[in-house]
């Protein structure tokens, strides 16, 4: 990819770091014949993503298949990026879901969860944009 | 009509209606193809965030 692209490959590293930073991703994932898309909080732990979920659609998703894809995205000015994962998750038994309680995955929405699942990667890929949106810099005439 | 010029038809209405509904490209580069997502199932849930004492909360 030449240096002037607007779009570039993040490195693996990179990818993780990204991920680091940030907390809100989207987990999709496929029941019977539907694909499931849902947001959820998460926290990197070592090379997995961690997050709680209580029982519903997530959990019995997680439970069925464990084939998922996991999204993470920022818009911060002029770039945004945004990193894919496909891997597996399955949800954690005692005491590896104790990990959870070492990092910071918090609860954002105060409804129980007791269940941690993991997230770990066969795959990432990450890429950084270059955005062009002159409209945005355009005001209206007074 | 030949189905070359089908296509080519679709696509020009396709981008047109793509422009009417104010879908402009972010990146720079060029991007010829529209793509309809249809919705067979919609859903959409608020949330009350409870992030009290949490320091990542911003």
């Amino acid at each position: 990819m030449d240096d002037d692209s607007p779009v570039r490959e993040l490195t693996l590293d990179e990818c993780w770091d990204f991920l680091a930073t940030q907390e809100l991703g989207r987990l999709a994932f496929r029941l019977t014949d539907d694909v499931h898309l849902v947001p959820v909080n998460y926290a990197v732990d070592g090379r997995t993503l961690l997050f709680r979920t209580a029982p519903g659609t997530k959990l019995v998703g997680v439970e069925l298949g464990g084939s998922v894809a996991f999204e993470v995205d920022e818009v911060d000015g002029e770039t945004a990026r945004s990193v894919v994962i496909r891997g597996r998750a399955r949800r954690l038994e005692e005491p590896d879901e104790y990990r959870a309680d070492n990092i910071a995955l918090h609860v954002w929405v105060d409804t129980p969860k007791y269940f941690v699942v993991e997230l770990a990667p066969d795959e990432i890929t990450g890429r950084e944009f270059s955005l062009h949106r002159p409209w945005r810099r355009i005001r209206p005439a007074d | 009509m030949t189905p070359c010029h089908f296509r080519h038809r679709q696509r020009h209405e396709a981008a047109h209606r793509a422009d009417a509904a104010g879908l402009r490209s972010w990146v720079a580069g060029a991007r010829y193809h529209v793509v309809q997502v249809i919705a067979a199932h919609t859903v959409g849930r608020g949330y009350r965030l409870d992030r009290d004492g949490d320091v990542s909360a911003r």
